[in-house]
């Protein structure tokens, strides 16, 4: 399938600035593909985006939108983008409804029913005046806009900051609906479990640079899980944290935290050694999870 | 371009009639006290003849009294141009850098609009309420001198008046192309421009007594505002030339400067 977005050794320096916000960043994203991009702040996600909708200009490198450059075609690439910037920043002093009219004029038009269907099922208050909204209805109508042009590119600055669990739900279903449609979207989120439900790709940025780049699945295969056991004496304790394939914190003088270091099977095999009172799965929270791994990876 | 310009005027609906509003009022209440002093206009002025030049050069000249004397003195030669450039500075350094600064400006770049129909549709918003401010407020003066029995040709009214407002809309035009061509803020571009224009008034007012800020004078536009002049039917070319130079550089500049820069 043919590449929506191509990002080809992108280059961006800040003025007065001697590092670059992003370096020699190169990244291609097909139709049909949900791409998340994950990174801390000032990772350098934004810029990348903002670079893609040409509000900046890369300082070298190139980005092509459905094969269009996004300098030079710039106009005719945002017919065919729905963009939502992070934390939107949408004006206070009209209703929903006026400036998604606006927004619309100024493309063309938009599908009617597309909107009301947007509307019903975000539950969204398009009527009220933005600046009486809560950041929820504001974040609503930033994606409504977003989502409305049935963009074949979509470009998504964490979406579902501040949406409830329904509303992420809506938002999860919309871009599934969109993928079947054969569109691309380029998805930037902190949030790792947001991605490894909705994403094809990941890429993880870490100071202007990509570190890592593969699918869910690999780096889901990269994931050790965390036990909490308990021995039944300090010697098995200290059995334990000798072995070679176990990576062992003390909870107490017999409860453990073990991790495998290298394989599940090497780290059972060590476990089988000793005598073991109980064992319990550690729930890992993904983003910690997440987050473990950026900083491994960004020290390589 | 046409969109914008529609949106923008239609956000800014209650700026241009609280403005009208205002500036008419003033307007009104200024040249309706002539009536209190058009009896004595001889007298008052002759007990003012031994005013200083100083004095008189902060004030537009030594004739207050006389009906041109009195509107150049008590509306053109400061008190329309002081408001009008307070009104288009604000108005120009918001409508480009404020949807800059709190990045509202991205939703409409978002969409297949080029950056200069942006711009221009903003600008043609700028010149509209301007527009509209000047057109109610002249209705308002000309009206007024009516009221008053000002022997001024009405010819010569709207000359000055609309002269008076071209030439203060230069400073808000400053603020205009200072926030396109850079990501200068909506309060440095106002400061830069406010300072501009008073600061050319206070040293044309100046020149006259000290030497050094004769030859800068001639460089600046307030030397050329004579509204004595333009009451009288005629305009200084070196104002025309401003007025025609500050607004093709301003054009050009904010056209490529906008273009090319990062927004946000």
């Amino acid at each position: 399938m043919a590449s929506a977005i191509v990002l080809d050794k992108l280059t961006k320096y800040y003025p007065g600035s001697k590092a670059p916000a992003i370096n020699q960043l190169s990244i291609s994203i097909k139709s049909g593909e949900v791409y998340g991009f994950l990174g801390s702040n000032g990772a350098g996600k934004s810029t990348t985006i903002r670079l893609i909708l040409d509000f900046i200009r890369p300082s070298s490198g190139r980005i092509t939108v459905q094969g269009m450059d996004s300098v030079a075609d710039s106009v005719a690439i945002r017919r065919h983008i729905g963009y939502l910037a992070g934390d939107v920043a949408l004006p206070k002093r009209v209703t929903g409804r006026q400036l998604l009219h606006h927004l619309a004029s100024l493309s063309g038009g938009i599908d009617l029913d597309y909107l009301g269907k947007l509307e019903k099922d975000f539950q969204a208050q398009l009527d009220k005046r933005i600046g009486t909204l809560s950041k929820g209805n504001r974040q609503k109508i930033g994606l409504i806009q977003a989502l409305m042009w049935q963009p074949n590119v979509s470009v998504l600055d964490d979406p579902t900051s501040g949406l409830d669990p329904l509303m992420q739900e809506q938002f999860y279903s919309a871009i599934s609906d969109a993928k079947k449609r054969g569109a691309a979207i380029f998805l930037s989120s902190h949030s790792f479990s947001e991605v490894e439900r909705i994403c094809d790709h990941i890429g993880i940025i870490r100071a202007g640079e990509l570190v890592y780049e593969g699918t869910v699945a690999s780096v889901a295969a990269k994931r050790m899980p965390n036990w909490q056991v308990t021995v039944s004496s300090k010697a098995d304790a200290a059995t334990l944290k000798k072995s070679k394939s176990l990576k062992v914190s003390n909870l107490s003088d017999l409860s453990l935290t073990v991790c495998p270091v290298a394989s599940i099977s090497s780290a059972l095999l060590a476990l089988s050694k000793v005598e073991i009172k109980s064992m319990t799965i550690k729930q890992d929270n993904l983003e910690d999870e997440f987050m473990s791994f950026y900083n491994q990876e960004g020290q390589k | 371009m046409i969109k914008t310009f529609l949106w923008e005027l239609s956000r800014r609906k209650m700026f241009t009639l609280w403005w009208s509003i205002g500036v008419s009022v003033l307007v009104s209440i200024t040249i309706l006290s002539f009536l209190a002093i058009k009896d004595e206009a001889a007298q008052l002025n002759q007990a003012l003849s031994g005013i200083t030049d100083t004095a008189g050069s902060f004030l537009g000249g030594s004739d207050l009294f006389s009906p041109i004397g009195y509107l150049n003195s008590q509306i053109y030669f400061i008190l329309l141009p002081i408001l009008v450039i307070i009104m288009t500075v604000n108005l120009a350094s918001s409508l480009m850098s404020k949807d800059e600064s709190d990045l509202t400006v991205e939703l409409v770049l978002s969409r297949p609009v080029s950056r200069n129909h942006l711009m221009f549709g903003k600008l043609l918003a700028w010149f509209t309420i301007l527009f509209t401010v000047f057109v109610v407020s002249y209705g308002v003066a000309a009206v007024c001198v009516k009221i008053v029995d000002m022997p001024i040709n009405q010819w010569n009214l709207l000359l000055t008046h609309a002269i008076s407002f071209i030439f203060s809309a230069s400073f808000g035009l400053i603020a205009f192309a200072l926030t396109a061509v850079s990501r200068f803020t909506r309060r440095i571009a106002g400061v830069i421009a406010i300072v501009f224009s008073l600061g050319g008034y206070v040293i044309s007012s100046l020149s006259g007594f000290v030497d050094g800020f004769k030859f800068i004078a001639k460089l600046l536009p307030y030397h050329y505002y004579d509204t004595v002049q333009m009451l009288s039917g005629k305009v200084d070319l070196g104002l025309v030339i401003y007025l025609v130079g500050i607004t093709a550089v301003a054009l050009v500049a904010m056209s490529v400067g906008y273009s090319r820069r990062d927004i946000g």
